[in-house]
């Protein structure tokens, strides 16, 4: 698993890449604690190239998401194809997050 | 059998043998180079004192020679008559010391002249007429000069009739006719030999060593053993002891040759050698005898020194080898001592300490290294079986949780003809907490409830955390009735204070029994599959709802089917989807549904085994990842239509509420 952070008009944006699952879950949250800590609360996790996501995985974006909520902030998703968008789904995580197609529809949206 | 032996005994008799080896031959070496030059030395001082006896002897006889000489040129000059002749002889003998006696002897047929003698005596000098009573013309000293016309010494002999000592004369032919040429008479000259044993025995020889003169016949004319003069010649001795190398000596020495030969004394029988010269006008040889027995004892002498240093030094020389080869060995020993005690198990055996940094001191110095990282190994290993210990004992603790509060009695309800009901856990080694359970909602038994589940986590939390979910569930479930109702229920109740974000999977069904409706909600489960009796497989993925425990506030979207006598549905885990090969490959829906549809089979516990066959299958050795957790349900219709056995060959049934269903 690759993770890149890049600004984005206010927004935090987190790709990553590969296989997030509960070998690498905790490094996920790790950089992302360490990002909210910085003020980074508006996250976008830009999953375009995860390949595979496992419950480990769906468990560290819950607790990033948890995180930006106490924080005052908020976590968007964008980028799920194939199976990664079928495990999003199928564990309704589309139900309490909003998903975006793209970088530039959440920063469009604000 | 010598590599056996201790370091120390092998060092020990190498370093001796060694050092033995060269004492030996220098001791050998000196032996004989000692021997060589005390010969060498031996055979000069026999030449030189041969030269000197020979001298001597020499200067003894001249003037016996010259006195009858001039004696027999005054006779043949002029002639004396027999009182001057006496007073000649008188004269000449009181001046010439060497001279014995002397005597002038004309032929007899040479006028009636007497033959004057003239010795010496006790008493003075003596005359003698020769002629009274003693035919001196056959004597040996008369007959040789006259006939060989030149002066002789003859061979010793002893005067019987003179003095009655050994002597020898020195006789010189007398020509007084008119033509010089006839020898008329014989001059002669004696010399007492008497004084050359006195001149022998003088000599300082040594030892064992003695000197002897033979005469020009062999004869023995000096000897220490006063029985072999004159009785005994060296060829005499000879035959006897059957000797040829002795006549041979003999017949060298007699023809005035010098030398030297290996030699036996006549006198002990000893061997030795002989130093041999002949004493020049007088035709004898001296012979100088020097026994080995002799020469060997100073060789010995001068040898022993050597001997005895040698042994002393080569006896030092095992005690300081041994007191090395000791101290070399002592740390070894220690150390051998301390790996033995080390082999058996006592790592706290002291090692001995050892000085300077030689190798057996490098060496105990790694055996000391090697000791305190063995410990070290030694704690990290029981640490990590401690820590391995632990954590199997947390996968036990765990998997028994987990496995103790699903319902493992098959058929849980067998008094209720309306379904079949199987299910399988298979944990993985480390349990992911799965599981599944099934229940009446109802007093009247008649709404029997269908759980699923898959806790995101591993081990004792997931477990707990499955424990939790299952009997908040059912204590739950007595109040809502409805699953979408329960799992958002559920989900509030989980989410508060859940500061993990642990969060469980779920799906829940309750199928009414007396008609076969079944209303059910999924918590971000893996859509269950419906096996209709023809073998269509419908999969029920329009009730979508997030995971539980992971918000709260959440609501669930209920979806609705119409159970029909034969229909079966499988829930399972995403332990039988994401189960995968060696190649890690995943199982996935298309392989589950082509695995449910081959199975052709309505029977719940037969269904389920085929599965996980094909699991297995699939799987092959690939190690279990995931728990795989399946759970078959199938109706065979309401209580008083029960006995439909034959739900296999079951007619196609008109179905009922197929809203939201999505047919595969």
């Amino acid at each position: 698993m690759e993770i890149l952070t890049r600004e984005e008009r206010g927004f935090t944006v987190v790709s990553v890449s590969g296989r997030l699952d509960a070998g690498t879950a905790s490094d996920l949250e790790k950089d992302c604690a360490n990002l909210i800590n910085k003020g980074g609360t508006k996250l976008i996790l830009e999953l375009s190239a995860l390949e595979y996501v496992s419950s480990a995985g769906l468990r560290s974006v819950l607790a990033v998401a948890k995180k930006l909520k106490a924080a005052g902030g908020g976590l968007s998703l964008c980028g799920l194809t194939g199976l990664v968008q079928e495990v999003f789904s199928i564990a309704g995580f589309d139900s309490f997050l909003p998903v975006y197609e793209t970088v530039e529809k959440v920063v469009e949206k604000g | 059998m010598f590599h056996k032996w201790s370091i120390a005994w092998r060092l020990g008799i190498l370093v001796l043998v060694g050092v033995g080896t060269v004492l030996a031959a220098m001791t050998g070496y000196s032996y004989f180079s000692v021997k060589r030059i005390l010969e060498e030395e031996m055979m000069d001082k026999a030449r030189q004192i041969a030269t000197a006896v020979t001298v001597h002897v020499e200067t003894s006889a001249r003037p016996v020679e010259d006195m009858a000489k001039d004696l027999t040129v005054f006779i043949e000059t002029v002639p004396v008559a027999e009182e001057q002749a006496y007073q000649l002889l008188e004269r000449l003998i009181n001046s010439h010391s060497a001279v014995f006696g002397a005597a002038i002897a004309m032929a007899p047929q040479d006028g009636g002249r007497a033959a004057p003698y003239v010795y010496r005596t006790e008493q003075g000098l003596r005359r003698t007429d020769l002629r009274q009573g003693y035919h001196y013309e056959t004597s040996d000293w008369y007959i040789l000069p006259k006939e060989l016309k030149r002066p002789v010494w003859s061979e010793p002999y002893f005067d019987e009739g003179g003095g009655n000592v050994l002597m020898a004369t020195y006789a010189v032919p007398v020509r007084t006719g008119t033509d010089k040429e006839t020898v008329t008479g014989v001059v002669t000259g004696d010399m007492s030999l008497a004084s050359l044993a006195g001149l022998l025995t003088s000599l300082e020889l040594g030892r064992s060593n003695y000197a002897f003169i033979i005469s020009g016949q062999g004869r023995f004319i000096a000897h220490p053993d006063d029985n072999f003069i004159m009785r005994e010649s060296i060829f005499s001795v000879a035959e006897a002891a059957r000797n040829q190398h002795l006549r041979a000596l003999g017949r060298k020495m007699i023809r005035g040759e010098s030398g030297q030969a290996a030699y036996t004394s006549e006198v002990s029988g000893k061997p030795g050698w002989v130093v041999y010269m002949p004493i020049a006008s007088t035709g004898w040889s001296l012979g100088l005898f020097f026994s080995r027995e002799a020469l060997m004892a100073r060789v010995f002498e001068l040898n022993h020194i050597q001997w005895y240093l040698g042994s002393a030094g080569f006896i030092l020389l095992c005690l300081v080898v041994t007191g090395i080869a000791r101290s070399i060995t002592r740390p070894i020993r220690q150390l051998d001592k301390a790996a033995r005690k080390l082999a058996a198990g006592d790592l706290d055996a002291p090692v001995p300490y050892i000085n300077g940094g030689d190798e057996v001191a490098r060496l105990a110095e790694s055996f000391t290294i090697m000791i305190s990282e063995l410990k070290v190994h030694m704690d990290m290993l029981q640490e990590t079986a401690t820590v391995k210990e632990r954590m199997e004992s947390e996968l036990r603790i765990a998997r028994s949780i987990q496995m103790g509060l699903i319902p493992k009695t098959f058929p849980p309800f067998p008094d209720r003809s309306e379904f079949r009901l199987f299910a399988l856990l298979d944990p993985a080694r480390e349990t992911g907490g799965d599981f599944y359970d099934f229940f009446f909602l109802d007093e009247e038994q008649e709404q029997l409830c269908l759980v699923i589940g898959d806790v995101a986590d591993k081990g004792v939390g997931a477990a707990l955390f499955m424990a939790v979910t299952r009997t908040l569930l059912r204590s739950l479930a007595r109040e809502n009735q409805e699953p979408a109702g329960l799992l958002s229920r559920l989900n509030d109740e989980l989410s508060r204070n859940n500061e993990s974000c642990m969060f469980v999977t779920l799906f829940c069904a309750a199928v009414h029994l007396p008609t076969g409706r079944c209303s059910y909600a999924s918590g971000g489960h893996c859509p269950p599959v419906v096996m209709q009796p023809d073998g269509r497989l419908i999969s029920l993925k329009d009730a979508k709802g997030p995971v539980v425990g992971g918000m709260e506030g959440m609501l669930y979207t209920a979806g609705q089917y119409l159970f029909t006598p034969g229909d079966l549905i499988f829930l399972y885990t995403d332990g039988v989807t994401e189960a995968a090969n060696p190649e890690r490959a995943l199982f996935g829906e298309e392989r589950m549904h082509r695995a449910l549809q081959q199975a052709q089979t309505r029977n719940t516990e037969k269904l389920l085994r085929h599965m996980r066959e094909r699991l297995q299958e699939f799987a092959e050795h690939a190690e279990q990842s995931d728990d795989i957790t399946m759970l078959a349900f199938c109706y065979h219709g309401p209580a008083s239509s029960a006995v439909n056995e034959a739900v296999d060959n079951a007619p196609e049934n008109s179905r009922v509420n197929r809203e939201g269903v999505d047919r595969l």
